[in-house]
């Protein structure tokens, strides 16, 4: 019996000191965030289920000519920027592994960030204070949206704000570059010989898989993290998924942006152009619902105004102008009188119908 | 001869189990709170109380059933568990488990560290035996069922940010838990017993963020099949084959995804008698096979350490 109650003591002792107090531990962290350094609402940023970098950013990617590509399907999606002059693509089943590329084009470093919940893909320079700095992955999500860090400053940004909004980068807006968005199918048959991501990364992942189950890109699906009820009401009744190109105003304060919106698969097939006013810049937008893009550019170029007609069957060459010259994807001009002058392109990225709601068009 | 037909909807209940769970979720990091109801009941008035100790290293990364490289994330889970079973009758025990959780994640590259702690979630089974083991009709079949209440705090924050929910010590939730527990005995040929113990956790749904967002955890299935003997007259052995399965998570009815999946471990373990009513076990957890749902860190391996004493005059197992 006395050895029973020795017993007994010993499991309540051990009980006791089990039932301590809940606590939240930090002590390998090397940030250490105030509330009110956050310049997005921060009862809406969220720990989206990894550790920082725990999705891997590439920082030293390898690349493969388009034709030597084997692991991606023609129905997938990739995104593709033209910078210093080199064409270069990054696969939606890489990018949804790693979200962020630090790469660089000759002398111009840049990041390539797609967030897969949003379908957000942006590019934007990476040096900072004159220095060449790598973004990697916080973890944090904003209304389900990636926020980068930069590893020089250990700033928060919003990716879809194209701004620091915590820490010293706090308010500065990143300077992005253009990036379409289409199908594999269609940039085959646009840049043959362009540079795509390499699945050698250096990481072992199936890049085969939708990371994200192919449910998430339905259309009616929903997002991964529940998004405003007045976001609701805005996003009209139209699928959650629907992808659509947005606009921005030149100079915008982005925390009350009114983008304009486009449909991907409202322009119908074929090249189709639609004219726009944003923030008081004319635009040209073209579209394709069947090659699965969508570019803006300015319309007026060193001083005048031009008239776009599409051009149908001639990839990566979209549209021509009045004055007989031929613009392609990048807004370059590869024929008549402007050959080698660009238009400027849009303040503008691809996404998820429910992320432009969300994120702006009900603030 | 009759009772054998009460074997037949209990082990039906048992197989059924895989078919329904196609697709289910990671939550690895979890205290083991199902899977440790390993103790059958107890006779009236007897006092059972068990103390375990569980480190779970959650270092392995796969998508589907390969195994991937994982230089990115390092995880551990560390719970201690303490047990309680008391005999209301010699057909009817109650039994209670209270946790406490510490959970750890690690950002390689960055170093980043996270550390939560705290009184994780509980169970309460109340257990029935249909048939008691005798000489004549060597086997023991029991039935249980109870809740798995959500004392642990399921809204910690770092830094003012929400934790994930698989960081939280608690889900949230309260759990319908269903019970059974097969042995049998082959006295006086052999000392050695075997036995088929399984859970099946119907999950609740709990609040996240707001009242509009619904979180469920995937509902759980735990199978348990294994055989013990003695060694010396104070040392036994224990090997045992875990089987787990989650189904997906979902939130406000969608599936989440990277969640869920099936899991097979080889459980050895050794028990050791100190005394007369006190015992420790040693045990273990390797993986035989996996197969999870989407890309999913999950369990390398799991050491345990438990303590048991017994107030009463004897236990039944």
């Amino acid at each position: 019996m006395f050895l029973n109650k020795k017993i007994l003591l010993l499991f309540l002792c051990v009980g006791f000191y089990s039932c301590g107090s809940v606590s939240s531990n930090n002590p390998g962290s090397n940030s250490t965030v105030e509330a009110s350094d956050w310049l997005l609402p921060k009862e809406e940023v969220v720990n989206g289920g990894v550790a920082k970098d725990g999705i891997p950013s590439l920082d030293d990617p390898s690349f493969k000519q388009t034709s030597e590509i084997e692991y991606v399907d023609d129905e997938r999606l990739i995104l593709g920027v033209k910078i210093d002059g080199i064409i270069k693509g990054y696969p939606h089943q890489v990018m949804d592994h790693h979200e962020i590329v630090n790469d660089q084009n000759g002398n111009q470093p840049f990041s390539l960030t797609y967030c897969p919940l949003t379908g957000t893909g942006i590019a934007w320079d990476r040096t900072i204070q004159g220095e060449t700095v790598e973004f990697g992955v916080s973890g944090l999500l904003f209304r389900n949206n990636l926020i980068p860090y930069d590893r020089k400053t250990d700033s928060n940004y919003s990716q879809m704000q194209m701004r620091g909004v915590q820490g010293e980068r706090k308010g500065k807006r990143l300077s992005t570059f253009q990036v379409i968005q289409t199908t594999w199918k269609t940039w085959k048959h646009m840049f043959p010989k362009a540079k795509v991501l390499s699945s050698n990364t250096g990481y072992d992942r199936n890049y085969s898989q939708y990371l994200y189950g192919k449910e998430y890109l339905e259309e009616n699906s929903k997002p991964l993290f529940p998004i405003h009820a007045e976001s609701e009401k805005v996003l009209g009744g139209r699928p959650y998924k629907e992808r659509v190109y947005g606009i921005f105003q030149k100079d915008t304060n982005i925390e009350k942006a009114q983008p304009e919106t486009f449909v991907i698969d409202e322009f119908g097939n074929g090249i189709n152009l639609k004219n726009t006013l944003v923030g008081g810049t004319n635009y040209v937008v073209a579209g394709s619902s069947d090659l699965d893009f969508a570019v803006a550019f300015e319309k007026e170029l060193s001083g005048k105004e031009l008239d776009f007609e599409p051009i149908q069957d001639s990839l990566p060459v979209i549209m021509k102008d009045q004055e007989g010259n031929h613009w392609d994807i990048f807004g370059y001009a590869v024929e008549g009188p402007r050959k080698g002058q660009r238009l400027e392109p849009a303040l503008a990225y691809y996404g998820y119908w429910f992320a432009f709601g969300d994120f702006f068009i009900w603030n | 001869m009759r009772s054998y037909y009460l074997l037949i909807p209990i082990l039906l209940l048992t197989v059924a189990g895989p078919i329904n769970a196609m697709a289910q979720t990671c939550s690895c990091a979890g205290a083991p709170l199902i899977s440790s109801q390993s103790i059958s009941s107890t006779s009236r008035g007897n006092f059972l109380l068990g103390f375990t100790m569980d480190h779970n290293q959650i270092t392995d990364l796969y998508s589907g059933d390969n195994e991937l490289q994982n230089n990115t994330t390092e995880r551990s889970t560390q719970s201690a568990l303490l047990e309680l079973n008391y005999g209301i009758t010699n057909r009817i025990t109650i039994a209670g488990t209270a946790t406490y959780v510490r959970k750890r994640r690690l950002g390689i590259q960055s170093n980043d560290e996270v550390i939560t702690r705290g009184i994780g979630d509980a169970l309460v089974l109340l257990k029935y035996v249909l048939h008691q083991n005798t000489i004549r009709s060597q086997y023991q079949l029991a039935v249980g069922s109870g809740v798995k209440i959500p004392t642990g705090k399921s809204n910690l924050t770092r830094n003012g940010i929400a934790l994930n929910l698989d960081m939280q010590p608690g889900t949230g939730a309260w759990d319908g838990v269903f019970w059974t527990y097969f042995s049998k005995t082959f006295v006086p040929a052999s000392t050695m017993n075997l036995f088929l113990y399984s859970t099946y956790r119907l999950t609740g749904t709990a609040n996240r963020f707001g009242e509009t967002d619904r979180y469920k955890f995937g509902n759980e299935w735990v199978a348990n099949l294994g055989a013990t003997n003695s060694i010396t007259s104070d040392l036994s052995y224990i090997a045992m084959l875990n089987y787990r399965s989650t189904k997906s998570d979902q939130r406000n009815g969608q599936i989440q995804p990277n969640t869920g999946g099936y899991w097979l471990h080889l459980e050895p373990a050794l028990q050791y008698t100190l005394s007369d009513g006190l015992s420790v076990k040693i045990s273990g957890k390797l993986p035989l096979y996996q197969y999870l749902n989407g890309l999913q860190p999950t369990t390398t391996y799991t050491a345990s350490v438990s303590l048991f004493y017994n107030f009463g005059k004897r236990v039944i197992f």
